[in-house]
C-alpha cells in the first residue's frame, strides 16, 4: 500500500545530470511506498526555468519537494539554492540536497544557503534505496509542511 | 687695536678660503635693510652685524653664502617658502614660532621705540591719539603681542598707521610730513635719527630678543641650527671674538664703519703676515677637504651598505612572498584534490557497485551463485575504495586544514575518546588508566582523532587477555611525552618504520580490518602540533606509543 493512496501523488523535482543517478533514484523511488511524479532536469539553468514556469515548462506543476544534486553543469547546484531560498513563491518547497560529496565545505555552504537537509549518496544501492525512501517518507508523513 | 688686526686677518683668510671653496653648501640667506644691523652696502654686498656673525660661521663650515635681498616681509615669505634657508634678525613671537624654526642661542637683545621730528609734541603714548604711525610691515614691533598695535589698543588709543616696506622708508614717511611718528628697532635708529632729521621719544616699547631663524619641514634646518647654535655658543664665550668686536663696531662707535687712514699702513704692513697666515690656511684647509673628502667617502660606504642590506632585505621579503603565493597555491590544489576525492572519484564507484547491485536484485533468478559471487566481489572492492578515498581525504584534511590553537585539558579529551568508544570498550572489556595529563596548546579535534586512533587500535590488536591501557604524560621543558602502553598482540622491531605510513597494513584484511590510515593520521596530527611518535614494542606482550607534543604552539608555518 502507498502511503499517500487516497491524496493525490507527490510532486518531485529530480536535479540532477547524471544519467546513471537519475535512473537510481526513478528506482529508488518505485521501490518506496510514495506514489510520486518525478520530473527530471539536467541542469540548473533548466531547473530555474522549470520552478519558474519559463518557456516549456508553462504548464508543470509546482514540485512538492526538490532533490537538488551540487555538481551541475552551467549553473551548479549552491547557485540554484541560492535563486530557490531567494524566491517568494519557491523558498518553502523543501530542498534535500542529495549528492555524492560529503565535503564539509559542501555541508556548511548547503546549510548556509538554507539547504532543508543534505544527504550523501550511500554507496550501497539498498542503503541508496533507503535514503530516498525515508527522506520521501519524513517529508511527507512526519513533516507538516506549509500550504502552497 | 690687536682685535682689529685679528679681524681683517679673519677676514682676508675668509676671503682666501673663499678661492678653494668649490664643492661646499651653497646657503640662502636673507637680506633685508636694517643698517647697521643687515643691509646691502654700495657694492651690493650683504653687510652689517648680521652678515659678519654668519660669514664667520660660513667660512667655519665650509658655506657659500648667497644672500637674498628684499623687504623685510619678502624675506619672512620667502623663509616660510623654505626659498631661504636662514633668516637673520627675527625677533621670537608665538606666533613666527607656528611658522619658522629659532636658533636655540640669542644673538642679539633691542627694543623698539617712536622716533619724531624735532619740532613734534609726542612725549606719551597717549598722544598718539589720532597721529599717523609710519611701521615697518610685518615687523614684530607692529605685529607682535607686545607691537605697537597692541599696545595702542590696550590704551584705547585711535591711530593710523601707514605700512612701509622699510626702516628707511619709515624715518622717511615721517621726514616728509606723510607721517606723525615713526616705530623702528633703537638699532636702525642710532645710526639713521640724523640723516632723517628725527628725535627720540620716551616711548619704549617691544623689548625684543633676535634670533637667527630657519624654515619650517626643511631637511636642513636643525643641521643649519646645529651648527650655528654652536659658533654662537663659542663666540659669544670668548671674549675676543668676532661677536663681540662686530657688536662693538655696528652698535657703539658708528665711525668704525669708513676705516681710518691709520689702519691702512697697519694693513700693508701686516700683508706679509696675513699671506703667511693665508698660506698657514691653505694647508689647513687642504687637511680638512683631505678629511671632508674622507668622511663623505665613509658616509657614501655606509650608504652603500644600507642599499645593500636594503637590497637583500627586498629580496627575502620577494622571496618569502612568492614561496607564500606558493603555498597558498598548493593548499589550494590540495584543497581541490580533496573535493575531487570526495566527489568526483566516488561518483564513478557509485555508480558502479549500485548498478551491480541493481542487477542483482532484479535479475536474482536468472544468476547463477557464481555470477552472483563476481557481483560480490566487485560491489565490495567498490565499497573499499570508497572507504579508502575517504580515508585519503582525512589524512589530506589533517595537513590543510586550518588548525586552530587552545588550550586543551587532555583529561577532557580522553574522557570524550572513552566516551566515542564506549562500545568497544564493553565489548572488549578493556581497563582504560591514566594518571595526570595536562593542558596543552593544541587543535581540539585533531588531538581527539589521535587519541582514539591510539586507544582504538590498542582495542583492535588485543592480545589473549582483555585489553589493559595505561596512560601516562611526562614533562620535558618545552615538551610533555605521552606514553599510550598496551597488552596487545605487539608489533615486530622490523615494521616499526612502516606502521606510520598511509595504507601499510601488517594483518590480513579479514582477521583487523581497516585501510591502515590510522597511525598515520595521528603521525601526520603529532607532527602538525610540533612533536614526533615512536613506538617500543615486544610481540606477543604489547606495544607502547610515545610521542611528544609542545607545550606551546608551534609555529603555523609547516
Amino acid at each position: 500500500m502507498k502511503l499517500n493512496e487516497n491524496s493525490r501523488p507527490i510532486e518531485i523535482l529530480l536535479i540532477e545530470d547524471n544519467p546513471g543517478d537519475q535512473r537510481l533514484t526513478r528506482e529508488a523511488l518505485k521501490e518506496g511506498r510514495l506514489r510520486n511524479n518525478l520530473s527530471i532536469v539536467e541542469d540548473g539553468e533548466e531547473a530555474i526555468a522549470f520552478l519558474k514556469k519559463l518557456g516549456d515548462y508553462k504548464s508543470v506543476t509546482r514540485p512538492d519537494l526538490i532533490l537538488l544534486d551540487l555538481n551541475l553543469p552551467k549553473m551548479d547546484g549552491q547557485e540554484v539554492l541560492k535563486i530557490i531560498k531567494a524566491d517568494e513563491k519557491l523558498k518553502r518547497i523543501p530542498v534535500v540536497v542529495l549528492t555524492t560529496s560529503s565535503a564539509d565545505e559542501d555541508i556548511f555552504k548547503a546549510y548556509n544557503l538554507n539547504a532543508n537537509c543534505f544527504i550523501t549518496k550511500p554507496v550501497d544501492f539498498d542503503q541508496f534505496i533507503d535514503v530516498v525512501k525515508k527522506t520521501g517518507e519524513f517529508w511527507f508523513t512526519i513533516v507538516k509542511l506549509p500550504e502552497g | 687695536m690687536n682685535k682689529r688686526i685679528f679681524l681683517f686677518s679673519l677676514f682676508f683668510i675668509f676671503i682666501f678660503m673663499c678661492g678653494f671653496a668649490s664643492e661646499n653648501l651653497t646657503v640662502k640667506v636673507g637680506v633685508y635693510e636694517n643698517r647697521p644691523k643687515i643691509f646691502t652696502d654700495a657694492e651690493g654686498n650683504a653687510s652689517g652685524f648680521w652678515p659678519e656673525i654668519l660669514d664667520y660661521i660660513a667660512s667655519n663650515e665650509d658655506w657659500t653664502l648667497e644672500y637674498i635681498p628684499g623687504t623685510w616681509e619678502e624675506c619672512l615669505q620667502r623663509l616660510e617658502s623654505r626659498e631661504i634657508d636662514i633668516m637673520p634678525d627675527v625677533a621670537y613671537s608665538e606666533e613666527r614660532e607656528k611658522l619658522f624654526e629659532f636658533s636655540n642661542r640669542k644673538v642679539y637683545t633691542s627694543w623698539s621705540r617712536i622716533y619724531v621730528k624735532r619740532d613734534n609734541t609726542i612725549y606719551d603714548i597717549l598722544d598718539l591719539e589720532n597721529k599717523k604711525i609710519a611701521v615697518l610691515k610685518n615687523s614684530v614691533n607692529v605685529e607682535g603681542p607686545d607691537g605697537i598695535k597692541n599696545l595702542v589698543k590696550a590704551f584705547n588709543i585711535n591711530c593710523f598707521f601707514i605700512e612701509v616696506e622699510s626702516y628707511d622708508e619709515v624715518f622717511k614717511m615721517v621726514n616728509e610730513g606723510k607721517a606723525d611718528a615713526a616705530v623702528a628697532s633703537k638699532d636702525f635708529a642710532i645710526r639713521n635719527l640724523d640723516n632723517y632729521n628725527l628725535i627720540n621719544t620716551p616711548i619704549i616699547f617691544q623689548p625684543s630678543t633676535l634670533y637667527f631663524a630657519f624654515p619650517k619641514n626643511s631637511e636642513l634646518t636643525t643641521y643649519f641650527r646645529n651648527r650655528i647654535d654652536y659658533h654662537l655658543r663659542e663666540i659669544e664665550e670668548d671674549e675676543n671674538s668676532i661677536y663681540y668686536q662686530s657688536l662693538e663696531k655696528w652698535f657703539v662707535s658708528p665711525e668704525n664703519e669708513i676705516f681710518p687712514t691709520w689702519l691702512i699702513w697697519i694693513f700693508v704692513v701686516s700683508l706679509g703676515a696675513i699671506l703667511v697666515l693665508g698660506g698657514g690656511s691653505f694647508l689647513l684647509r687642504a687637511k680638512i677637504r683631505a678629511r671632508t673628502k674622507a668622511l663623505r667617502e665613509e658616509i657614501l660606504k655606509h650608504m652603500e651598505t644600507e642599499n645593500e642590506l636594503q637590497k637583500h632585505k627586498n629580496n627575502l621579503e620577494e622571496m618569502v612572498s612568492l614561496r607564500t603565493a606558493e603555498l597558498t597555491r598548493s593548499n589550494k590544489e590540495l584543497e581541490r584534490f580533496a573535493y575531487i576525492t570526495s566527489h568526483d572519484l566516488q561518483e564513478p564507484l557509485r555508480m558502479i557497485s549500485s548498478y551491480l547491485q541493481l542487477v542483482e536484485k532484479r535479475y536474482k533468478d536468472e544468476l547463477d551463485e557464481d555470477a552472483k559471487d563476481f557481483i560480490n566481489f566487485a560491489v565490495d572492492g567498490a565499497k573499499r575504495m570508497q572507504i579508502l578515498i575517504n580515508d585519503l581525504l582525512r589524512y589530506s584534511r589533517v595537513g590543510t586544514k586550518n588548525i586552530e590553537f587552545q588550550p586543551v585539558n587532555c583529561e577532557e579529551i580522553l574522557k570524550n575518546t572513552l566516551n566515542n568508544l564506549e562500545v568497544a570498550i564493553e565489548e572488549s572489556g578493556a581497563k582504560i588508566t591514566h594518571d595526570y595529563l595536562p593542558i596543552i596548546k593544541g587543535d581540539k579535534t585533531q588531538l581527539g582523532q589521535l587519541f582514539q586512533n591510539l586507544i582504538g587500535n590498542s582495542i583492535k590488536f588485543k592480545g589473549e587477555n582483555s585489553p589493559e591501557i595505561h596512560i601516562k604524560a611526562e614533562d620535558e621543558g618545552d615538551f610533555w611525552r605521552f606514553f599510550f602502553k598496551d597488552n596487545g598482540i605487539g608489533i615486530d622491531s622490523k615494521y616499526y618504520d612502516r606502521i606510520f605510513q598511509i595504507f601499510q597494513r601488517l594483518h590480513n584484511r579479514d582477521k583487523y580490518p581497516g585501510t591502515g590510515i590510522g597511525l598515520a593520521i595521528c603521525k601526520k596530527i603529532i607532527e602538525r602540533h610540533g612533536g614526533n611518535i615512536s613506538v617500543e614494542s615486544e610481540s606477543g606482550k604489547g606495544t607502547t606509543f610515545i610521542f611528544t607534543l609542545k607545550k606551546e604552539a608551534p609555529d603555523e608555518t609547516q
